[in-house]
């Protein structure tokens, strides 16, 4: 891979689902815009989306949520290069994730659908687990300084417990990007409705 | 599609007309809004509370001391020409029976008409056509202006109320008012006792199936009194019930007295229905 983007994945970033525009949303959408548009700067061959399928939410044409997300990301961003779709299972095990992130091409910038904790706070989808905040921490140290093994070493049980729905796709952009020199850019961090959402890129050196 | 003067509305918008009475004695706010200033200050205010429509009286619909045209004239015209001058985007409306003082307010900017005693005066429509004006043909059942209903008995009073209202909308249209600027009122408590007012309020949507714009009048009413047993202080709550009711059924335009309760109930009937979107959708959807 030639870089990655890692944006969230909440139901408010599709088309016209807040009802208004809510001015929340519209700055993580605005944030997810310039990493990708960022990314599309290095002008990668492909975009491969990579999201997990485990939400409950599916689109009339079978996509998962994540892919929808992307999907839309993509567009507003005026993406022209061809996308690819990459699922995997969320409730994968670390090392399968990891694997099949080395196998995706080598010429394509990621974007890799994911958002921390859901129970960020006692108005969180999933109220307040004082290991939320810790956890997603950590994943943020993760992202700002690309450290591969880091996202690779999240646990999966623990996260699960946290209602963490981008542990798999993490660990499959840790594996395609193992070996690569990368600097990691924070666009995003914050978890306006109690769910955490990061928006950061990662570039090629 | 509603055009009045200058303004155009969208068939599915709900709109509010503010009442703002140049008047000692109306029922409700008894005078408060009497002196041009204050007046005027209303006229801000509701604007800024969200009212498309004001609707200028300048003589109180219940029985009362005698106002003469020049008066009714003198109490209207020169403060229409000032909210024309400092309100370019409200539609401006007049409550009145009488030609004279449809054609005073008609030259002073006034963009609509509202009739609200039945066509008593058949020139008014006249004037109307002679402006462009837009016109609100009102059931008051052929009584005299500022009379109260007594033993009044309709064999169905919507009946009536299609007759009258839509025999003077066609009436005014073949005398040139522009078709889409005439609206019909049904005129609860005008002509009424209150199960009368109560039935047009459930038959509403047979008015609205005539595919003329329905506007109504319902704030605070003595239907809405007498439904409840409440004073005139405590009619909000049913004037708003009143209001949804009706905005269901497809009535589009609301006469009224308290324009942020109204606002807010006419929004969320169109958040309902669905002609206009939640303002802030993002329970579980985060």
């Amino acid at each position: 891979m030639i870089g990655a983007v890692s944006c969230p994945q909440p139901p408010v970033l599709l088309p016209g689902l807040t009802g208004r525009p809510v001015p929340e949303v519209e700055q993580v959408r605005v944030a997810c815009r310039s990493a990708i548009t960022d990314l599309l700067g290095r002008q990668p061959e492909s975009i491969v989306i990579v999201g997990g399928n485990a939400d409950g939410w599916t689109e009339p044409d079978g996509a998962p949520l994540s892919v929808a997300i992307g999907r839309t990301l993509l567009a507003d961003a005026g993406c022209a290069v061809p996308v690819e779709v990459f699922v995997i299972d969320s409730a994968a095990d670390p090392a399968t994730c990891r694997a099949a992130g080395a196998g995706l091409p080598s010429e394509a910038g990621l974007l890799v659908l994911a958002d921390g904790s859901a129970r960020r706070g006692v108005k969180a989808p999933g109220y307040l687990d004082p290991r939320a905040e810790p956890f997603d921490a950590a994943v943020q140290r993760a992202l700002d300084q690309a450290d591969v093994e880091a996202l690779a070493g999240l646990d999966a049980g623990l996260a699960a417990e946290l209602l963490v729905a981008g542990r798999a796709a993490w660990q499959v952009l840790a594996g395609a990007a193992a070996g690569h020199s990368l600097t990691g850019r924070r666009y995003y961090a914050d978890a306006p409705f109690g769910v955490w959402y990061p928006v950061v890129g990662w570039l090629v050196d | 599609m509603l055009r009045l003067g200058r303004h155009s509305f969208g068939s599915d918008q709900l709109l509010i007309m503010a009442i703002v009475n140049r008047t000692p004695d109306s029922f409700y706010d008894r005078g408060a809004t009497y002196a041009f200033d204050k007046a005027l200050d209303r006229v801000a205010e509701v604007a800024a509370a969200g009212a498309e429509i004001v609707d200028i009286g300048g003589v109180k619909a219940a029985p009362g001391d005698e106002v003469d045209p020049d008066e009714e004239i003198r109490r209207t015209v020169g403060f229409v020409e000032r909210v024309r001058a400092d309100h370019p985007d409200l539609v401006i409306s007049v409550d009145t029976w009488r030609h004279e003082v449809g054609r005073a307010v008609c030259q002073a900017g006034a963009d609509l008409i509202n009739d609200a005693w039945g066509g008593h005066d058949p020139k008014l429509a006249e004037v109307a056509a002679e402006f462009g004006a837009g016109l609100v043909c009102t059931h008051a059942g052929g009584v005299e202006p500022r009379t109260r209903p007594h033993r009044i008995r309709y064999d169905d009073v919507v009946a009536d109320v299609l007759a009258r209202t839509v025999g003077e909308a066609e009436r005014a249209v073949a005398l040139g008012v522009p078709r889409d600027g005439v609206l019909i009122d049904p005129g609860h408590d005008f002509g009424k006792n209150t199960w009368h007012s109560l039935e047009v309020t459930r038959r509403l949507a047979e008015l609205v199936a005539t595919g003329w714009p329905v506007l109504v009048s319902l704030s605070n009413k003595d239907f809405v009194g007498e439904a409840l047993d409440l004073p005139l202080d405590q009619r909000l709550l049913g004037t708003l019930a009143t209001t949804a009711v009706s905005a269901w059924q497809g009535a589009t335009v609301f006469r009224a007295h308290n324009i942020p309760e109204t606002r807010q109930v006419l929004d969320m009937v169109a958040a309902i229905r669905g002609s206009q979107p939640p303002r802030r959708a993002v329970r579980g959807l985060a």
